[in-house]
C-alpha cells in the first residue's frame, strides 16, 4: 500500500473544478428541460388527451424501465440521425457528446419529473377546481395560477430529491468520455497514477454536495409537514 | 397459580399505589401531584373534561408514559426505569385502548395468543385453549379466524378485552373504551365490562358512561387540570357533587 | 430486423448467445444483490428507528454515505481504490481474481450496499407510518422491544412498503448496467459489443431494450403478486391506507399501472 498524498488533489483542483462545473451545468440544464417537458407530459396525461396521453405514458414507462446508460448509448446513436432528418438532407449530423448528454438527461428526467407532477396534480383537492369554476376562471388560468403553483410547492421536496439523483447520475457521462467531475478525476488518475486520491476526492465532493442538498430537502419537508396544508 | 397468589405477601397491600405523581409534556403539566390507591377488587371510574390527565394517569400505571416524579407501585412492584420491573408489571396489568389497537396482520385468535406464547411462554395448545375460552366469554369465538379489519368496532373492542385477559392480569385499565364506537355498539362493550366487574376483576376505567359508573363503580374519581378534584361513591357524586367544577362537568355530559 | 442476432460471431457463437450471457450476468447481479441489499436494508432501516443514539447515528451515517455518492463512483471505489487501500498482499490477491469474477464481486458488493441504503429508508418510512397505538398495545401486553419489532412492527411495515420496494427492485436491475464500467460484460455491454461488431446498432440496442422491458414487466407483476399475497384480509389495497399526502413512496412507485401499453 502506497502512502497517500492528498496534496496532489490540491494541485489538480482547477481541473477537477472545471469538471464539477460541467456536472453542475448538465444538472441545471437537464433540470430545466426536464421540468418543462415533464410538466407538459403530466398535463397531457391529466387531461387524458386520447392518443397523446397514450404516447406519453408509453414513453414514461419505457424511460423508467431501461438503464440510463443504455439510454445514453441510444441517444448517442440516434440524435445525429434524427437531427439529420430534421435538417432535411437526411445525412446524420455529428453532434458533440456534451449536447447529446444534455438532450438525453433532459428527456430522461422529463419522464421522472412528469410522474411526480402527475401524482401532485391528482392530489390537489377537488374543492380547488370547484372554487376556480365558481370564480369563472378559464382552464388556463386555473392551472397557471391555482393548480400548478400548489403542485410545485407540495412536490418541491420530491422534485429536489429527484434533482439530487440527477446530479449523481450525470457521472454516467463517463461512458461518453466527457470530462465531468468523475471524468476529470479519472483522466488525471490515468495521467499521474494517483487513482486512489483522485477517486476519493471525487467521491468526497459528490458526498458533500449531495448531503448538503438532502439536508436542505429534509428541512423543506419538515416545514411543509408542519404547514400541513394542501390536503 | 391460585395457590401462589394466596401466599403472595403483597396481597394485603393495595393493587396500585400512586403517590405524588407528576408528569410533564414539555412545559405543560399533565399531572400535578396525583395520589390514588386502588384496592384489590375495587372498581374505579375516572372522569373529567378532556385534557384533565385521566388517560395520562392510567398510561403511567403500566409505564406507557414515563412519569417524571413520584411513585407508582403495582402489586408490590415499584415502577422504575428497570426494564425487568416494567415488563413484570405490564404482565399483570391489562390495558384496553380507545382505538382498540388490535394487530391488523394477525387473526383474532392470534391477537389473543401472541403475548401468552411469547411473553408467558405458554405451550401452543394451552394458549389456544385460553384464547378460545376468553373469546367465548366476550361472545366472539365464532369470529376467531377473522382479521380485525373484518369486524365491527364493538367486536374489535371485545377482542381487545379478551386479548388483555389472556395474560390473566390482576388489574384491567380501560382508556375510554367506548368513545371511538358508534352508539349502537357501546352497549355490547359495556355489557362485557360489567360481566368482568361482576367476576371480581380490579378495574380502573376512564369513561364518560355514567350509567356504567353507577352500576359497577365502587368509587368515582373526578379529575381536572391534572389533579384529582373530588372522589366519592357514585350515588353521592352524581346526586350532589361537592365541587363547582364537578357540577359544571356533570351538567355538560348530561346534555 | 433481429436476423443478425442469429449470425455467427468470430468466436463461433451467435450474437444472441452474447446477449443471453449478458442477460445472465445482469440477472445474477440483480438477484443476489437484491437479497444482500434487502437483508442489510432491513437491519439499517430498523437501526434508523431505534432509540439508541449510537445505533441510530451509525445507521444514519450508512444511509448518508451510500445514498449520496453516485453508484458509478462507488463502483470505482470498490474496484480500483479498495485493493490499493488494503495491505498489499490482500490487494494483490484481489487484483488477481480471474476476469468475470474480478468484476462481478466488486459490482455485486457495490450494488448491494447502494441499494441497501435505499431500502433502509423505505423500511424506516414503513415503520414510522405505523400508528403509535401498535407499539403501545404491544408494550401493554408485556412484549419486549425485540418481540415488538419481530411480531408487530416488522410484519406490518414490510407489508406496507411492498409497492415502494418495486421501484427498488427495478432500480437494482437497471443499475447492474453501471458494472460495465469496470469490465462486467452484462446486457448493455454485450449490446454495445454487438453494435460495434455488426454496425447493426438499432438491432443490438433494440434487443437489449426489449429484454429490459420484459424484466421490468416481470418485476412489476411479481411485486403485484406479492403485494396481493401478503395483503391483510379486510384491508383496502395498500395505497388507500397510506392516505393522499404525496411522499416518495407513492411517487417512486414504478410504472404508472399501464405496462400493457408498452408490452
Amino acid at each position: 500500500m502506497n502512502s497517500l498524498d492528498f496534496s496532489i488533489v490540491a494541485q489538480a483542483w482547477p481541473y477537477l473544478w472545471s469538471g464539477l462545473l460541467l456536472s453542475l451545468s448538465l444538472t441545471v440544464a437537464a433540470f430545466l428541460i426536464g421540468m418543462l417537458l415533464g410538466t407538459l407530459f403530466a398535463l397531457v396525461q391529466h387531461f387524458e388527451l386520447r392518443i397523446l396521453s397514450q404516447v406519453v405514458r408509453s414513453y414514461v414507462a419505457l424511460m423508467r424501465s431501461i438503464p440510463l446508460i443504455l439510454v445514453l448509448f441510444w441517444f448517442f446513436f440516434l440524435v445525429p440521425i434524427v437531427l439529420g432528418h430534421l435538417s432535411g438532407n437526411g445525412r446524420p449530423i455529428p453532434t458533440g457528446a456534451t449536447y447529446t448528454a444534455l438532450i438525453t438527461f433532459g428527456l430522461f428526467e422529463a419522464a421522472y419529473y412528469s410522474e411526480i407532477i402527475r401524482v401532485g396534480l391528482r392530489a390537489v383537492n377537488k374543492g380547488q377546481f370547484e372554487a376556480c369554476q365558481a370564480l369563472a376562471l378559464s382552464t388556463f388560468d386555473t392551472y397557471h395560477h391555482v393548480v400548478l403553483p400548489q403542485v410545485f410547492r407540495v412536490a418541491s421536496p420530491i422534485i429536489l430529491s429527484q434533482t439530487i439523483i440527477l446530479f449523481q447520475d450525470t457521472s454516467l457521462v463517463y461512458v461518453l468520455s466527457l470530462t465531468d467531475l468523475l471524468g476529470a478525476a479519472s483522466k488525471l488518475a490515468q495521467l499521474n497514477g494517483r487513482l486512489v486520491e483522485m477517486y476519493l476526492a471525487a467521491a468526497a465532493v459528490y458526498l458533500i454536495l449531495s448531503s448538503v442538498a438532502s439536508q436542505f430537502v429534509a428541512s423543506l419537508r419538515k416545514r411543509y409537514a408542519v404547514a400541513g396544508t394542501y390536503r | 397459580m391460585q395457590q401462589e397468589r394466596a401466599v403472595n405477601p403483597y396481597d394485603r397491600f393495595p393493587m396500585v399505589i400512586v403517590e405524588h405523581l407528576i408528569k410533564r409534556f414539555g412545559s405543560f403539566n399533565a399531572l400535578s401531584d396525583v395520589n390514588l390507591t386502588v384496592a384489590r377488587g375495587e372498581k374505579i371510574v375516572l372522569c373529567g373534561p378532556s385534557g384533565s390527565g385521566k388517560s395520562t394517569l392510567i398510561r403511567c400505571i403500566n409505564h406507557i408514559e414515563k412519569h417524571d416524579y413520584g411513585r407508582i407501585v403495582v402489586d408490590g412492584v415499584e415502577l422504575t426505569d428497570r426494564i425487568r420491573d416494567i415488563n413484570s408489571v405490564r404482565c399483570e396489568v391489562g390495558m384496553v385502548f380507545q382505538s382498540f389497537n388490535l394487530f391488523p396482520h394477525l387473526s383474532v385468535v392470534e391477537n389473543c395468543m401472541l403475548a401468552p406464547l411469547k411473553v408467558r411462554g405458554l405451550p401452543q395448545s394451552e394458549a389456544l385453549d385460553r384464547a378460545m375460552a376468553l373469546l367465548r366469554k366476550v361472545r366472539i369465538h365464532d369470529q376467531a379466524k377473522k382479521y380485525p379489519a373484518q369486524l365491527s368496532g364493538g367486536q374489535q373492542q371485545r377482542v381487545a378485552i379478551a386479548r388483555a385477559l389472556c395474560m390473566q392480569p390482576k388489574i384491567m385499565l380501560f382508556d375510554e373504551p367506548t368513545s371511538a364506537l358508534d352508539p349502537e355498539m357501546v352497549k355490547e362493550v359495556l355489557e362485557t365490562m360489567v360481566e368482568l366487574a361482576n367476576d371480581g376483576m380490579t378495574m380502573v376505567c376512564v369513561t364518560h358512561e355514567m350509567g356504567f359508573a353507577r352500576e359497577v363503580a365502587d368509587r368515582v374519581v373526578f379529575m381536572d387540570c391534572g389533579s384529582i378534584v373530588e372522589e366519592g361513591d357514585p350515588s353521592t357524586f352524581f346526586r350532589a357533587p361537592n365541587t363547582e367544577r364537578a357540577r359544571v362537568f356533570l351538567n355538560q355530559i348530561v346534555h | 430486423m433481429f436476423g443478425v442476432l442469429l449470425e455467427k460471431t468470430m468466436d463461433g457463437q451467435r450474437y444472441i448467445d452474447w446477449l443471453l450471457s449478458g442477460l445472465g450476468w445482469t440477472l445474477a447481479l440483480a438477484f443476489f444483490g437484491w437479497w444482500i441489499a434487502f437483508a442489510i436494508g432491513v437491519v439499517v432501516g430498523i437501526g434508523r428507528t431505534v432509540r439508541s443514539s449510537f445505533f441510530g447515528g451509525l445507521a444514519r451515517l450508512y444511509v448518508e454515505i451510500f445514498r449520496n455518492i453516485p453508484v458509478l463512483v462507488q463502483m470505482f471505489l470498490w474496484y480500483f481504490v479498495l485493493p490499493e487501500l488494503l495491505p498489499s498482499a490482500m490487494g494483490d490477491w484481489i487484483k488477481q481474481i480471474p476476469p468475470p469474477w474480478g468484476s462481478f464481486f466488486p459490482a455485486l458488493w457495490c450494488l448491494s450496499l447502494y441499494t441497501a441504503a435505499r431500502i433502509a429508508e423505505q423500511v424506516r418510512a414503513g415503520i414510522e407510518a405505523l400508528p403509535k397505538g401498535q407499539p403501545e398495545a404491544a408494550a401493554a401486553l408485556g412484549l419486549s422491544r425485540y418481540l415488538t419489532y419481530r411480531h408487530i412492527i416488522l410484519p406490518q411495515a414490510l407489508r406496507l412498503i411492498v409497492p415502494s420496494l418495486t421501484s427498488e427492485v427495478m432500480g437494482i436491475y437497471k443499475n447492474t448496467s453501471v458494472a460495465l464500467t469496470i469490465g462486467m460484460m452484462e446486457l448493455t455491454a454485450q449490446a454495445r459489443q454487438i453494435s460495434d461488431a455488426t454496425f447493426q446498432t438499432f438491432t443490438a440496442f433494440g434487443a437489449a431494450t426489449l429484454i429490459y422491458l420484459t424484466l421490468a414487466l416481470i418485476a412489476y407483476q411479481t411485486m403485484m403478486l406479492i403485494d396481493r399475497a401478503v395483503r391483510i384480509p379486510g384491508t383496502a389495497p395498500g395505497r388507500e391506507a397510506v392516505g393522499l399526502d404525496i411522499d416518495d413512496s407513492i411517487l417512486e412507485s414504478p410504472l404508472p399501472g399501464n405496462m400493457e401499453v408498452v408490452k
